[in-house]
């Protein structure tokens, strides 16, 4: 890890369990308050319920702010982050983006994405963690959802990202 | 006073609190929905929220875990 606060062979075993522990505490939350982004989304424009949508700025606020802490504490360990948006390459954290495509493209790709995301997200009741929450809950159309978006990923990546690049400037 | 009875067990938000909407366009007032549902931001979230806002009396009961029984009075 960075700036030589963990060995290695630390690192190995301490970063999962961390990570795992996060995941138990961020997923226990999730499931009390009833986050869901797209649900925030819902709400706010069919039923003029703010609570959810304020839970949704709260992630994106809380995130921000866990970025810029972290980014204070350790500056070496996120290298690509800077506070202009010339000097950074914002596509570049999000994991399996294909590289080398025009602004637009990958504006293209954001509609498209969003869209399709946003729609099976609406008809299903919630955004993937949503899902995720509701399937530990028992909801079996919610872990169909989990499972459908890790075989659309596979198939994106193995295939369709081929054609995005060829077609798309 | 009429009773009215509605089952949503299965189904998730948003139908929850539209199915209640759409229902309690049905009763005058005094009339009564009872709810069932086991979905649990529409049972301790978004319905009775909805319910006070528009003045109507909600109660919740819990008739087993993860299974509520909302009794909403049209005021």
């Amino acid at each position: 890890m960075a700036d030589g606060l963990l060995t290695a062979s630390a690192a190995i075993i301490i970063i999962p369990l961390v990570t795992l522990a996060l995941g138990f505490l961020i997923g226990y939350l999730a499931q009390r308050s009833g986050f869901c982004s797209i649900g925030g989304m819902r709400d706010l424009m069919m039923f003029k319920h703010t609570r959810l949508f304020f839970g949704y700025l709260a992630l994106i606020g809380g995130g921000f702010l866990g970025y810029f802490l972290f980014w204070l504490i350790i500056p070496s360990a996120f290298p690509g982050f800077y506070w202009s948006f010339t000097k950074s390459d914002p596509f570049t954290p999000i994991p399996g983006a294909p590289g080398g495509l025009s602004i637009i493209s990958y504006i293209i790709l954001a509609i498209i994405g969003g869209f399709g995301m946003g729609l099976i997200g609406v008809l299903l009741g919630g955004c993937p963690l949503r899902q995720i929450v509701m399937g530990t809950e028992g909801n079996y159309r919610s872990l169909f959802y989990v499972l459908g978006l890790a075989v659309g990923a596979i198939i994106f990546h193995a295939w369709i990202i081929e054609l995005v690049v060829a077609i798309l400037p | 006073m009429v009773e009215y009875k509605l089952d949503i067990l299965g189904k998730v938000c948003p139908y929850c609190l539209l199915a209640v909407r759409n229902e309690m366009k049905k009763l005058s007032s005094g009339d009564i929905l009872e709810v069932i549902t086991d979905h649990p931001p529409a049972a301790t979230d978004t319905i009775p929220h909805d319910m006070n806002k528009k003045g109507n009396e909600i109660s919740s009961e819990k008739l087993e875990p993860g299974v509520w029984k909302l009794t909403i009075k049209k005021t």
